[in-house]
């Protein structure tokens, strides 16, 4: 049984990753992001989000039910509308984003007690969450994060997972939260007596190391960023319950520290990396873009500077 | 990325609320755009909006000019003896004062500061240096600055002028302005210091010993230049006598202001030194509010810092469209601190422009005519008045190219005695230069002074003739 359960999730967890890379890096060829006048990610700005990623979990717990809710309404929309408005006319894209999250919570309310409905609640929790994912992480590499940043978030990650799992089970008290509630944030799917998910934490780690990599190394950051996060990130944490037994949850299936296996080598893949070339920053990034002659999606909002009545200078 | 949406709100709420701006918070945003600037090799989407403002629309920008105004006014009435009294004698309520109410509260004359400049001193600041005008228009006026003052206006000009792409760490700024212009050349020197540009203050000495400057160098020579049109003009000239071009210099950009800037010497030194000629406005007494001039000749004032007012010469009311006016400035709090001036007269004549959208590429901001002389120097002839820039515009494009021109006006009877200094009519006969004027509807008699050279002040004063001495200058 655990054999088959750990498959499922390698199987779920590979798709779900390899997926959400793959859009990501599609997205960053092809769109470019409003980014503000003046700002780029630095190292205090890693040390605010590894602050928040401590804090919002137990704030989670806290949170009553409705107000956790309201809570992944607001992050959904903000995700789903920086990944979707290049993308999609306003008024079509509000409508949708809408129409996502009132049917996952209607069927989250309604049809959970079916094979089906679990099926429905997946499908769209898992639309909802790749797209978030997409644009989150374009919106943090596009606003100038580097792989060197990434690097060492995954390391610290690596040990917060590792703590958070086997010495205080924070994680696994999270993934029980969520489980079942409206706008989960994860990828999953269910099939018969199997349940599998991989959440929107690792997947988002994943799609920034992937896009990164590709935006600072070129191809070859890109194809070593694929087969860390095949092995590292979806196959081993996957099977690992086949060896390790702590990691499988009487009845809920399998949380796995995913970070802990992932961390430690991406921090070494960034340094092998660095050692053929500098990481490329946005700038050159931009002239390769212009260079391969692709066209580029970019953000067109209404002129707001319109021209100022002469005599206005009283 | 977080931390500068932290510093931008902090001197956002600085200016909303009329607080003190932190100039070490201003000088962080510089070292942000600085690392933007690394990252991304330009600003992002939005710094068009937020160095220009929301001046275009009609209800932000009065909604911003009165509140601007009233929370001057209330500080004035605090801490500024001379606007105190005036407050109490023309019964003026700080907290109600608009863009409408204003004009209850007389214009400040250069008089006024030169005669109460005590008692224009805030009694909250601290004196810490002082600027006093050139005294081409008469006695100089001092103007005494806080260290936040002098601390906050390069900050601010420096991370203007780094998101407008006009300063950067790779480029070298020769300053010849008069060293003791101290407000302009401190803040010129901070400015480059703040983005990490290289500075070369040289002051108003021999133009040959300035030109060898903007030469030498290779890569490193200046790549902007900061000084006078009259100035300017001198260095066009020796560069055309030593046969340069502008394959000779590395400059990109050439700011200019105090004079009247003429569209043939623009021309020109545009031709010769490579580089765009950047006419900008500023004045001792009012900084730090300023103006840059659009291709279309327009003022835009920088309507963050102040409110810019247009009175008619003759009834002191606003002026009507198309009409000549004196530029009257009130400087904003939190940008002025220690001597703080409320409407400054200064006596700049500029023509107020039409009711239409303006069509130039600083079209977001409204504007005026360019300056077009002091209003002491305007020549009234009995059917119109004639401004300085007109008969600075039509010798300057004289094929003599008598640059800077040198001259004196007067009116006499029914037309304007010109006397020109001998170069002006190098290949041109009077009568020439005459029809000249006549076509332009301006009756000229022109005479021709043998020793105007040596007789400067009897011409038209110019900020060139500030002349600064040096050894090398003496020995040739």
């Amino acid at each position: 049984m655990i054999v088959q359960q750990s498959l499922f999730q390698t199987l779920v967890a590979l798709v779900g990753s390899l997926a959400s890379v793959t859009c990501a890096l599609l997205y960053f060829r092809r769109v470019r992001l409003e980014r503000p006048a003046i700002g780029t990610f630095n190292g205090r700005d890693i040390v605010m989000i590894a602050f928040f990623i401590i804090v919002l979990p137990i704030l989670y717990l806290l949170l009553p039910d409705v107000v956790l809710t309201g809570f992944l309404v607001v992050t959904f929309t903000s995700a789903l509308y920086i990944a979707l408005s290049p993308l999609i006319p306003a008024r079509v894209m509000w409508v949708g984003i809408v129409a996502l999250l009132v049917a996952n919570i209607w069927i989250t309310e309604t049809l959970l007690g079916t094979k089906a409905g679990w099926q429905l609640y997946w499908s769209l929790t898992s639309i909802a969450v790749l797209i978030a994912a997409v644009g989150v992480s374009n919106l943090y590499v596009q606003g100038g994060m580097r792989l060197g940043h990434i690097a060492w978030f995954a390391l610290f990650l690596a040990g917060y997972d590792a703590f958070f799992s086997m010495v205080i089970p924070l994680t696994p008290k999270l993934a029980d939260a969520f489980e079942g509630r409206p706008l989960d944030p994860s990828i999953g799917f269910t099939i018969g007596l199997y349940n599998a998910n991989i959440g929107l934490g690792d997947l988002l780690i994943y799609c920034l190391f992937a896009v990164a990599a590709y935006k600072g190394f070129g191809r070859r950051g890109a194809i070593a960023a694929f087969v860390i996060i095949t092995i590292f990130g979806a196959i081993i944490p996957g099977m690992v319950p086949v060896l390790i037994t702590r990691f499988v949850r009487q009845g809920v299936g399998i949380v796995v520290p995913a970070q802990t296996f992932f961390g430690p080598v991406a921090f070494a893949t960034y340094f092998w990396l660095r050692s053929f070339a500098p990481e490329r920053n946005m700038q050159q990034w931009f002239a390769t873009q212009d260079a391969l002659g692709s066209p580029v999606v970019r953000v067109r909002r209404p002129v707001r500077t319109r021209p100022a009545l002469a005599s206005a200078a009283r | 990325m977080f931390e500068t949406a932290i510093r931008q709100m902090r001197m956002a709420m600085a200016m909303v609320w009329g607080r003190p701006i932190n100039p070490r918070n201003v000088e962080r945003l510089i070292a942000d755009g600085l690392k933007t600037l690394d990252e991304f090799g330009s600003p992002g989407d939005d710094v068009q909006q937020l160095l220009e403002g929301p001046f275009s629309d009609p209800a932000a920008r009065r909604e911003f000019q009165d509140r601007s105004l009233q929370l001057t006014a209330r500080r004035l009435q605090r801490h500024s003896p001379y606007y105190r009294q005036i407050f109490q004698q023309h019964h003026v309520a700080a907290d109600a004062l608009t863009v409408d109410t204003i004009t209850a509260i007389p214009v400040t004359r250069k008089q006024d500061l030169q005669d109460h400049q005590a008692a224009f001193i805030s009694d909250d600041s601290h004196p810490y240096l002082t600027t006093r005008t050139t005294g081409t228009t008469g006695h100089p006026a001092e103007i005494w600055l806080s260290r936040y003052e002098i601390e906050l206006w390069p900050a601010i000009a420096a991370l203007s002028g780094l998101l407008r792409g006009e300063i950067g760490p790779r480029d070298c700024m020769q300053i010849n302005i008069s060293s003791r212009a101290t407000a302009a050349t401190q803040q010129n020197m901070t400015v480059c210091r703040l983005v990490g540009a290289r500075t070369r203050m040289l002051g108003v000495i021999p133009p040959a010993e300035s030109l060898e400057s903007l030469l030498t160098g290779g890569a490193d020579a200046p790549t902007l230049l900061s000084t006078y049109p009259s100035y300017l003009a001198q260095l066009v000239k020796l560069t055309q006598e030593r046969h340069l071009s502008h394959h000779d210099f590395h400059l990109r950009r050439v700011d200019c202001g105090g004079e009247p800037l003429s569209a043939a010497l623009a021309t020109a030194a545009h031709d010769m030194l490579g580089a765009p000629i950047n006419d900008t406005f500023a004045m001792t007494e009012v900084l730090p509010v300023s103006g840059r001039v659009c291709r279309q000749g327009h003022v835009h004032h920088d309507l963050n810092m102040g409110l810019i007012e247009v009175l008619d010469l003759a009834t002191g009311q606003p002026a009507a469209s198309g009409a000549l006016g004196s530029v009257v400035i009130t400087p904003y709090y939190p940008y002025r601190e220690c001597m703080p001036v409320l409407r400054y007269d200064t006596r700049d004549v500029v023509r107020r422009l039409p009711d239409t959208p303006l069509t130039c590429e600083l079209a977001g901001i409204p504007a005026t005519s360019s300056i077009l002389g002091k209003a002491d120097h305007l020549l009234h002839l009995p059917d119109a008045i004639v401004v300085p820039r007109d008969l600075v515009e039509i010798l300057e494009a004289l094929p003599s190219q008598p640059w800077p021109a040198r001259f004196q006006a007067e009116v006499v009877g029914d037309h304007i005695a010109l006397l020109v200094a001998p170069e002006v009519i190098a290949g041109v006969s009077c009568a020439e230069i005459e029809r000249r004027f006549h076509q332009a509807g301006i009756p000229v008699v022109v005479t021709v002074h043998e020793y105007a050279a040596d007789a400067g002040l009897v011409l038209r004063p110019l900020r060139a003739d500030l002349r600064e001495t040096t050894f090398a200058g003496r020995r040739n």
